[in-house]
């Protein structure tokens, strides 16, 4: 039954056309919560000072619970598509910081003290040095965050925009008809498994090719 | 002529597990003068690598000034260093690790080549650091560190755990290295036999604070440095400087 709802949402273009919205959401966002995480995150790891500075907003940023920050999101900057992208960012962001940080806190600082007698320069040094050794951090926030997102996007869209994965099973709730959410489900879990074995998964290997 | 000055008015460090700074360089002055080996020997933990680390600039923690003579800032000078450890990028090939430093033009290649073949390495030169053993990645660090343009070869005990012809390929390579681009070179080591076989000067230092125990320049040429001469010059050199006692 659900399989059969499943091709009938595929084939009516419907289910296509929402999780297409979702996916949109969720990549633009994934992407710059990714940027600004790894960017900041990389900063509070090196730096003690702007750590202890930054902490206490970080924990606070961390446990805010996304439905408020999402309704927030919507009350401040209206019913826009620009609210749902932040209210996501801002709840994914903290999660990237703090594991960033911790790879930051773990640079091999011989290497560091190498391309500075070497004189690489920023650039290069990022590229070379901390970059690769962030590595799998960056995989860890990459995946932990993947699975957090999802989550946050549904409900930021249940909340405040008319189309996507959230609002269509908000509809399908009030109508109770289980087997759509679930043929939305099963669609979700094939993208993801998607993205694992054809992304995450192939990026591991070549990272890992000089072990 | 270009000298390099080491001037360390005060340079003060913190063991592990005492509150109180101790003092490890206090009014340490010392002039390089170019085109010159330079042997450092010392007790271990006298600040011998703490200086090679303020010479290259990784240790900004101290008042004075380290600078060459005809340029007005440490900045400006081009340090190339062998550390105690290889130091190499692990998720990079020794090409790729040594071309990060110098570049990817094809003249650069033919000198890594050169050099990389005189170290007996040539094949592991697309070998991940991972896959090569300890005293390999030396003779890679070492490789890095001669063909890199640089004013000033810092090396801290650069041949340990290398086997004697390893040893004795890596000091020929040094050497010749040097008849071709003379530069300040400052040499850590333990052993007294590989000082006097490389050095134009040696220099010896006392435990912390650290302090010039002998300065003692080496004129004879280094073929003529045979087993009789290192013998009489050992001597010699215990007769003439009784506080030097700790080091034979």
């Amino acid at each position: 039954m659900v399989l059969n709802t499943l091709i009938l949402a595929i084939k009516s273009g419907e289910l296509l056309y929402h999780l297409g919205f979702t996916l949109y959401r969720l990549c633009l966002s994934f992407f710059i919560a990714m940027v600004l995480g790894i960017s900041i995150g990389l900063l509070l790891g090196r730096s003690e000072k702007v750590n202890q500075f930054f902490n206490s907003w970080l924990i606070i940023f961390l446990n805010i619970p996304a439905l408020v920050s999402t309704i927030l999101c919507y009350v401040w900057f209206g019913l826009i598509e620009t609210a749902a992208i932040f209210a996501i960012v801002i709840n994914k962001l903290p999660n990237v910081i703090v594991t960033i940080r911790e790879g930051a806190k773990n640079i091999d600082e011989e290497l560091v003290e190498m391309a500075t007698v070497y004189q690489l320069g920023y650039f290069k040094t990022l590229q070379h040095v901390i970059l690769p050794q962030l590595f799998p951090y960056i995989m860890a926030a990459a995946r932990t965050g993947l699975a957090l997102i999802w989550k946050i996007v549904l409900v930021v869209e249940l909340l405040g925009r008319s189309n996507g994965m959230g609002y269509q099973i908000h509809l399908f709730f009030q109508l109770f008809d289980i087997s759509s959410i679930l043929a939305y489900t099963v669609s979700f879990i094939i993208i993801i498994h998607f993205i694992e074995i054809a992304i995450l998964q192939p990026l591991d290997k070549t990272a890992k090719q000089w072990k | 002529m270009t000298h390099l000055y080491v001037n360390i008015k005060k340079k003060a460090f913190t063991p592990v597990g005492l509150t109180a700074p101790s003092s490890l360089f206090s009014d340490f002055k010392l002039v390089f003068n170019t085109q010159q080996l330079t042997c450092i020997i010392g007790p271990s933990g006298c600040g011998k690598t703490t200086l090679l680390n303020m010479i290259a600039g990784i240790d900004k923690d101290f008042t004075g000034s380290i600078r060459l003579s005809d340029r007005s800032q440490s900045s400006g000078q081009k340090v190339s260093y062998v550390f105690q450890t290889p130091r190499l990028l692990p998720w990079r090939t020794v090409l790729e690790n040594i071309q990060l430093i110098i570049g990817k033009s094809p003249s650069s290649l033919l000198k890594t080549q050169q050099v990389i073949q005189q170290l007996g390495l040539l094949e592991q030169l697309n070998s991940y650091p991972a896959h090569l053993s300890i005293g390999m990645q030396r003779r890679i660090s070492l490789a890095r560190a001669v063909i890199s343009d640089s004013d000033t070869l810092l090396m801290d005990e650069p041949f340990v755990s290398l086997d004697r012809s390893n040893a004795t390929k890596a000091r020929r390579l040094l050497l010749q290295v040097l008849e071709r681009h003379p530069k300040h070179v400052i040499f850590v080591t333990h052993d007294l036999d590989e000082a006097l076989a490389l050095a134009d000067r040696i220099i010896f230092l006392s435990g912390a604070p650290c302090q010039v125990l002998a300065d003692i320049p080496i004129s004879t040429k280094r073929f003529a440095r045979n087993t009789a001469w290192l013998n009489t010059f050992k001597a010699a050199l215990k007769e003439d400087s009784p506080n030097l006692k700790s080091i034979f």
